[in-house]
């Protein structure tokens, strides 16, 4: 067990690393404990991305030297923000709706926990190549690409992008080992940190009540899909926190702040260094966000902010793939050209008999449901990156395997996950709350309004 | 309290009841065994996650392991093989029937209670989950 608080105590320094971007004073906007959660976010992106510009130098890995490049990443990027004025902080919330959200979410995380103590919710992945590959790592103090190119890592998917394996492997340097509970446990941790920092950012998207009860929604959905469908100490965890969280900063209204749009960019980054399908996920948020600014000139700035830290950092890994021959892309994924779209119906089939099995179908029928009553005041941009996540997976179950029947019920609850809790975010929906605000007029007229900075264009 | 909070709020509540009642028994929670697979949906992690701790020591960095799934079907053996390498890191492990001219020195072999006794081979432990053999050289 003392392993298990070792090695999980390494999710310290990711806030610590975040820390100095986070405290600038833009960022005040948000609330302390979810400034906390977004610089343990950030924090554990830029300590990943560290670690891959780190093995493309030869450099082997020290836990000190990462976590003080990072910080050195931290602070640069902090510099970016430069000028932007102080934010007014979003109040805390008051009674009612939110405090029964807060005991659904947390009685979702306590049953998260529960399921994960008692063994019923680790992931097979987590045994078959998330766990080797960042003990190889650690090992090495790199990443290991001879490990990646060679036999042994045959069926671990060498070309999985890196953020969990390197974030493992950087708590197994920390604390000497690597315990298979203690990475299980990141599951309710990482609900725990999502149950903390999304009402506060969806509070600038939705009333209170509203986004403390989407909020309670999402992590009451991802708790049951992750406990039932075996997802704890994957990388789905950590894909969800970065998909939701980034995607949440830019609800709020429009223009979208700057700040906002550097931490979107950065989660989106860690989003797609987490997992191959938050590709489609990211490109279509960053389109998306980007096509509902208001003016040209902050429709390209928008979409160069989200999209800028996943190309250098998908980019990185990419190029570290290629230069040691370890993988090349993304190219076990198959050709498009030679989809079998004859079994159209089929995967159709086996994608509802597998979320049929996800507990009845409940978390993502509830969700759409919701959705459905709530017509027709939805958020579009949850709903476009649900319909690029489901297109994508849709097709990538078409690409020519010899039976998807079996891949399909191990994975399609899992990796479907996001856009049951992405159904859920368009739900949070206040069209008084799109128009945006300067900082002292929102603290005197809509205390609980996210402001933008005062210097933002178009106001 | 506004409709717009109301609906998720239910809907919350639904999905956080239906999680509790699919939770494990209480009284199955307090085991001193700490085992994060022993209830989760493959049928070979738990037991092999308890196989491979108990034989780790015996068990030497280099050794030639095999693993046998029990239900008599190779591709569950080669999972098999596939999880027991991720607990026995620096072990050789490889499925039943492995490449001819392979010799193991040790024998998991997953669930299969009552099974033959594997000729010359001594058993280093069985447990509800299976059993650890050496086999003769």
């Amino acid at each position: 067990m003392s392993a298990s608080v070792v090695w999980l105590s390494a999710i310290l320094a990711l806030p610590v690393v975040g820390g100095p971007l986070l405290s600038h004073r833009a960022c005040r906007v948000f609330p302390a404990l979810c400034r906390v959660v977004l610089a343990g976010a950030v924090g554990g992106f830029l300590l990943s991305f560290t670690m891959t510009l780190a093995s493309l130098a030869h450099l082997r890995w020290n836990a000190s030297a990462l976590v003080f490049a990072s910080l050195l990443l931290s602070a640069a990027l902090r510099r970016a923000l430069r000028g932007e004025a102080a934010g007014v902080e979003i109040l805390p919330p008051t009674a009612g709706a939110e405090t029964a959200s807060g005991a659904f979410a947390a009685a979702a995380v306590a049953i998260a926990f529960v399921s994960t103590i008692a063994g019923a919710a680790a992931s097979p992945d987590l045994l078959l190549f998330w766990g080797p590959k960042a003990s190889a790592f650690a090992a090495a103090r790199t990443i290991d690409t001879a490990f990646l190119a060679g036999p042994a890592a045959a069926w671990m998917h060498p070309y999985y992008p890196p953020l969990a394996t390197s974030l493992y492997a950087f708590a197994t340097l920390w604390a000497g080992s690597f315990p298979w509970t203690a990475a299980a446990l990141t599951l309710p941790i990482l609900l725990a940190s999502l149950a903390a920092a999304l009402p506060p950012l969806l509070r600038s998207a939705a009333g209170p009540g509203t986004a403390a009860a989407v909020s309670a929604l999402v992590v009451s959905a991802l708790a049951l899909i992750a406990t039932e469908a075996d997802a704890a100490g994957n990388a789905d965890a950590l894909l969800w926190l970065y998909e939701i969280l980034g995607l949440a900063l830019l609800l709020g209204p429009r223009p979208t702040p700057r700040v906002a749009l550097h931490l979107a960019g950065l989660l989106l980054a860690g989003a797609a260094t987490t997992k191959v399908e938050a590709l489609p996920f990211v490109l279509a948020v960053a389109f998306g966000s980007a096509a509902g600014q208001p003016i040209r000139s902050g429709r390209i700035r928008a979409f160069a902010t989200l999209i800028a830290p996943t190309v250098l950092a998908l980019g990185s890994w990419l190029v570290l793939g290629r230069l040691h021959h370890a993988f090349s892309g993304y190219g076990e994924y198959g050709n498009l050209l030679e989809l079998r779209l004859d079994r159209t119906g089929l995967v159709l089939r086996e994608v509802g008999k597998a979320l049929g099995e996800c507990a009845g179908g409940l978390p993502f029928l509830v969700p759409a449901a919701v959705v459905i009553f709530c017509l027709p005041r939805l958020r579009h941009l949850p709903l476009l990156a649900a319909g690029a996540l489901a297109l994508f997976l849709g097709t990538t179950y078409l690409l020519p395997v010899s039976d998807p029947s079996l891949w399909i019920e191990w994975s399609a609850a899992r990796t479907l996950a996001p856009v049951a809790a992405l159904l859920a975010l368009s739900v949070a929906d206040d069209r008084r709350r799109r128009r945006p605000k300067i900082a002292a007029a929102a603290r005197s007229e809509a205390p609980d309004i996210a402001a933008p900075s005062r210097n933002e264009p178009g106001e | 309290m506004k409709r717009a909070a109301l609906l998720p709020l239910a809907a919350s509540a639904l999905l956080v009841a239906a999680a509790a009642l699919r939770l494990p028994r209480p009284y199955s929670l307090l085991s001193a065994e700490t085992n994060p697979f022993r209830r989760t949906l493959s049928p070979f992690d738990g037991r092999l996650y308890a196989l491979a701790r108990a034989a780790a020591p015996s068990i030497p960095v280099g050794a030639r392991v095999a693993v046998e799934s029990g239900s008599g079907r190779a591709g569950d053996s080669i999972y098999c093989a596939m999880v027991a390498r991720s607990l026995l890191p620096g072990r050789d492990v490889r499925a039943v029937p492995a490449a001819p001219g392979w010799k193991p020195e040790f024998l998991i072999r997953v669930g299969a209670r009552g099974a033959a006794r594997p000729p010359e081979a001594r058993p280093i432990f069985r447990l509800a989950e299976g059993d650890v053999w050496k086999l003769a050289s």
